[in-house]
């Protein structure tokens, strides 16, 4: 891969988004895949959409989707809802699985 | 009618002068003897009395030599009157009772009236023995319709799994007496048919045990909804001889509406134990404010109020328990009518007559004593937790009505629908039939989404000037726009004017639950209930009752399931055509020997299954169908259905809901946001698009372009349309629960079989012990189980509330906990400022009285376990985030 991949975790501020994050990042490093996970709000995401390569909602912002989905239409950047129960567990490894998933795609 | 009940009608118009029998006969046409005889059994049976003379003459038993009970039920003399008197005489019908129906709305006291029917004849009863009364609502069961049918008539050991040893039905304990049925239409067909037979010959079986008769002599009072009535077999309703209309709330008198809210705060203040009082202007809002949940909505309501009010007192804010108009939480149009009038009140005596047995609902008051005796520290707190709960039992218990009326007012505003009500009146004036309620929700949802874009200052396609042929639409649709202007200032343009007389032509009324049908289905098979439940599932999902059942138990010989196959084809009438749908065995053959016996073209079909028996119904709704044309696409259903499933994997169409109106902007785009919204996260693949029909052309193309590319299973839509094999959901309907669960029943049946294993769906009771795990991860200074508790505890109304779904739910649980973790650690570090510079604080949602009540305790109950300070603005984006 050329390009250091960039994944954005969605969620209302960044609060717990940047928690799981950090949960993804260290399963990444485990793993020793190179990636960049990154949190965000909803709301800024719409300016920097087109930085990712895929972006994560977290489910308290699930009514969002359709939102979030546009924009990331806009900028082809494929978007999804974690998983709930990786969620839940603030399982990084689980979450990281389903963004390399969605890149495959 | 039965000949007995005409000839008391009769007499009842006859008044207090009675009538001779030849005069009743020249009334009813039917001769003197016959009338005489009627009359009576009448008089024996203690209805009538005769008054000597020359010749003889009949009149009613006067209400003066009534039975005491009678006197209890408000509206007696009224509205109920001629209800009671109908239902007595039915009841005392020589020899045998005649099975009463009683229909109305949810809450206008049909069950209390059957109860109170009932107690009148036992009381006027000259037997001695007890009479058994059992009252049974068919709802308690109607997810499992075997169990059901067993309850009401009993359960032989082994009958099905689970039957482990032989159950007494309602129908034994009920023999010698009453029995009871609410919500009669949720008894399956095939319970129906054995109710039919009960009622006909006094005999029935119980399930599972075909080889013993049992008997039983019952008086039968069953009561349905009046939009339900079409889920009764015709046969059944038939047999019902006596139907009584119990009236809604709006119907009775506003004496009697008087009466019943004396009657239930007299309740209240008997339960509270202490004097209540009522001020008059609240006492005017709920004498006049719409009620549509009926009497039983009005008595909860009222119980709210009450409840309230007791807190306020309790809480030492006042002397005395008086009802305010902040109590009443009706609509705030009707409190800001009766505000600012003088605050004149009036004391409520204790009831007297209450009974203990009529206080179904816990007592309130009792329960805010204890805690308020009880609880010390956060006295408040716990008083209002009781209230609230208490108040969400209430609601609970109203969900019906009130939930599909709420749904409607998240889309119209309600001075929009107001001025729409008022129009009523008018419109029924000019045009040529009464205006269906359902069609004003319809001109609603369109002016609802014209006024959006006026706001939002969307500019839109101009929409052409589209002119109704007949006058009397376009004059209506004037009055409306008058209305609009002069009540609420909204100006329509002209072609805004016009569309709205499409929307008034009678073809927008509310589809007819059955279509004419010339071609029936029929659909026979073995079992105890295979084909009612497969015309049951088919019934439902089309919409109509096309499909015919006749099951074929297999104590049944085949000799009776023919008689009953004929019996049924005899019923229809000007059909010219039977398809007949069975399994296997002599079935096959049945059908060429009744068209030679009835002179009716039929065809067979064996080997039935669902997806033919679907397609069969769908056909005989196509009016141009052949009865061979017919018979050709159910069989085609069966191949296709095979085809389909091997080679199922490699054409996948994505599914889609199509909403439809004249503008395809106006409805159908307010229809697809709210559709997105209710679709839940497995079937977020549904695409949902909002189609244009023309008022004119009524052009379907874009419909049949659609379902060729996508799996198109709904059309949901303010114009109906018909596009073979796609059911069509009038948007009306889908406001009420009944149409809710046939979209979801309809998605449900068209998920793929392979539900994405991502975002399963996690049960609310998991969250508690994932979040526990998760939260552990990730916070510093919070005890998660602390946290977990207390949200376990304090989420449930809140998401009730919001309708979320367990996504959201688990999401907020996480969210709550790390927000309180991110609080404490800058409150010990004493950072605040950095904190609050982090988040973006919310200076601008505001809450709802509503929301004040569900947040503050989980709010007050943080703050004090946490020793932090929540401040507003971190408040309001919690519920901003949560809506």
């Amino acid at each position: 891969m050329a390009e250091q991949m960039k994944v954005i975790i969605l969620c209302s501020w960044g609060a717990t988004s940047s928690q799981l994050a950090k949960k993804v990042e260290e399963a990444a490093e485990n793993r020793g895949i190179d990636i960049d996970v990154y949190a965000g709000g909803t709301g800024e995401f719409k300016d920097k959409a087109s930085q990712y390569d895929v972006a994560l909602l977290e489910p308290q912002v699930r009514h969002l989707r359709k939102e979030v989905t546009k924009v990331g239409d806009q900028h082809n950047v494929p978007v999804e809802l974690v998983d709930q129960r990786a969620f839940a567990l603030m399982d990084g490894d689980k979450v990281l699985d389903q963004a390399l998933n969605m890149l495959e795609k | 009618m039965s000949r007995i009940m005409d000839i008391y009608r009769q007499l009842q118009q006859n008044g207090h002068n009675g009538a001779t029998a030849e005069e009743i006969g020249y009334a009813l046409n039917i001769d003197r003897s016959t009338a005489s005889r009627y009359l009576n059994d009448l008089v024996k049976a203690d209805r009538v009395i005769k008054v000597p003379g020359k010749p003889v003459k009949y009149s009613i038993k006067q209400p003066d030599q009534k039975e005491p009970a009678e006197r209890n039920v408000i509206g007696a003399e009224e509205s109920l009157q001629p209800l009671l008197e109908t239902g007595m005489a039915a009841f005392l019908y020589p020899s045998r009772s005649l099975p009463i129906l009683l229909t109305g709305e949810t809450g206008t006291g049909k069950s209390y009236l059957a109860e109170k029917l009932s107690n009148m004849v036992i009381e006027n009863s000259a037997s001695t023995g007890d009479i058994p009364f059992i009252a049974f609502n068919c709802a308690d069961y109607a997810q499992n319709p075997e169990l059901l049918v067993g309850q009401i008539f009993g359960i032989k050991e082994g009958a099905f799994t689970g039957a482990t040893e032989d159950k007494i039905g309602l129908v034994e304990q009920a023999d010698g007496g009453i029995l009871f049925l609410d919500e009669i239409h949720r008894l399956p067909p095939s319970g129906q048919e054995m109710l039919f037979y009960l009622m006909d010959k006094g005999i029935y079986h119980r399930l599972g045990e075909a080889t013993r008769e049992r008997h039983a002599d019952i008086a039968l009072i069953g009561a349905t909804t009046e939009d339900s009535e079409t889920y009764l077999l015709s046969t059944l309703m038939r047999r019902f001889s006596v139907k009584l209309e119990v009236p809604p709330l709006r119907e009775r008198t506003p004496a009697e509406r008087q009466a019943l809210i004396e009657h239930f705060l007299a309740e209240e203040a008997t339960k509270m134990k202490t004097g209540l009082a009522i001020e008059d202007d609240c006492r005017q809002a709920f004498l006049s404010y719409d009620c549509p949940g009926n009497i039983g909505q009005l008595k909860s309501d009222i119980q709210i109020a009450c409840a309230r009010t007791y807190l306020r007192y309790l809480n030492k804010e006042e002397s005395k328990v008086l009802v305010k108009l902040e109590d009443f939480q009706g609509d705030s149009q009707v409190k800001s009518k009766y505000r600012n009038l003088n605050k004149p009140s009036r004391n409520i005596e204790l009831s007297h007559t209450a009974e203990e047995s009529s206080h179904k609902f816990p007592n309130i008051y009792q329960r805010l004593d204890r805690t308020s005796k009880n609880t010390q520290i956060n006295h408040k707190d716990g008083l209002q937790k009781v209230v609230l709960d208490y108040i969400r039992d209430l609601t609970e218990k109203y969900k019906q009505p009130v939930l599909s009326q709420e749904s409607w007012q998240q889309l119209i505003d309600d001075d929009l629908f107001q001025v729409l009500q008022d129009t009523v009146d008018n419109l029924n004036h000019i045009l040529p039939y009464m205006i269906h309620k359902s069609q004003l929700y319809v001109i609603g949802l369109h002016l609802q989404n014209y006024r959006n874009h006026l706001r939002k200052n969307i500019q839109k396609e101009p929409i052409p000037v589209m002119i109704h042929p007949n006058a009397s639409y376009r004059q209506a649709a004037r009055q409306i726009a008058t209305q609009l202007q002069t009540e609420i200032g909204m100006r329509l343009p002209q072609e805004e004017i016009e569309l709205i007389a499409h929307f008034l032509a009678p073809e927008q009324r509310t589809a007819p639950k059955t279509a004419e049908q010339e071609l029936a289905v029929i659909l026979v098979t073995h079992g105890n209930s295979t084909a009612s439940s497969m015309a049951e599932v088919t019934n439902y999902l089309l919409g109509n009752h096309v499909i015919h059942a006749v099951d074929m138990p297999l104590h049944i010989s085949s000799e009776d399931t023919y008689e009953r196959v004929k019996q049924a084809i005899n019923n229809m009438h000007d059909i010219k055509g039977v398809l007949l749908l069975v399994d296997i065995g002599s079935l096959i053959t049945m059908g060429d020997t009744i068209q030679h016996e009835l002179d009716v073209p039929i065809k067979t079909l064996s080997s039935v299954n669902l997806p033919m028996v679907m397609e069969a119904g769908r056909q005989s709704l196509i009016s141009e169908q052949t009865l061979d044309g017919m018979y050709q696409e159910a069989k085609d259903a069966l191949v296709t259905f095979m085809e389909n499933d091997q080679q199922q994997t490699s054409v996948q169409k994505k599914r889609l809901i199509a909403t439809v109106c004249f503008t395809g902007e106006g409805a159908a785009q307010l229809l697809e946001s709210w559709l997105e919204n209710q679709l839940s996260t497995i079937d977020q693949d549904v695409l949902i698009r909002a189609v244009r029909i023309d008022p004119v052309t009524k052009d379907t193309s874009v419909l049949t372009d659609l379902r060729d590319h996508y799996d198109v299973i709904a059309i949901i839509g303010t114009v109906p349309v018909s596009i073979e094999g796609i059911p069509y959901i009038p948007a009306w309907e889908l406001l009420q629960n009944e149409g809710i669960s046939r979209l979801h029943k309809l998605l449900e049946i068209t998920r793929n079989s392979v539900v994405p294993q991502l975002n399963e769906h996690i049960p609310n009771d998991e969250i508690y012990d994932l979040i526990t795990q998760g939260l552990q991860e990730i916070v510093t200074y919070l005890n998660p189980r602390t946290i977990a508790e207390l949200l376990q505890e304090y989420i449930p109304p809140i998401r009730d509330y919001y309708r979320w779904d367990s996504n959201r739910e688990l999401g907020m649980w996480m969210h709550i906990g790390s927000l309180i973790d991110r609080i404490l650690a800058v409150t010990l570090k004493q950072q605040h400022d950095h904190f609050l510079s982090s988040i973006p604080l919310d200076s601008q949602t505001i809450l709802s009285e509503q929301e004040e009540h569900l947040w503050n305790p989980l709010f007050d109950r943080i703050t004090k376990t946490f020793h932090i300070e929540l401040t507003n603005n971190i408040k309001r984006e919690l519920v901003k985030l949560s809506r």
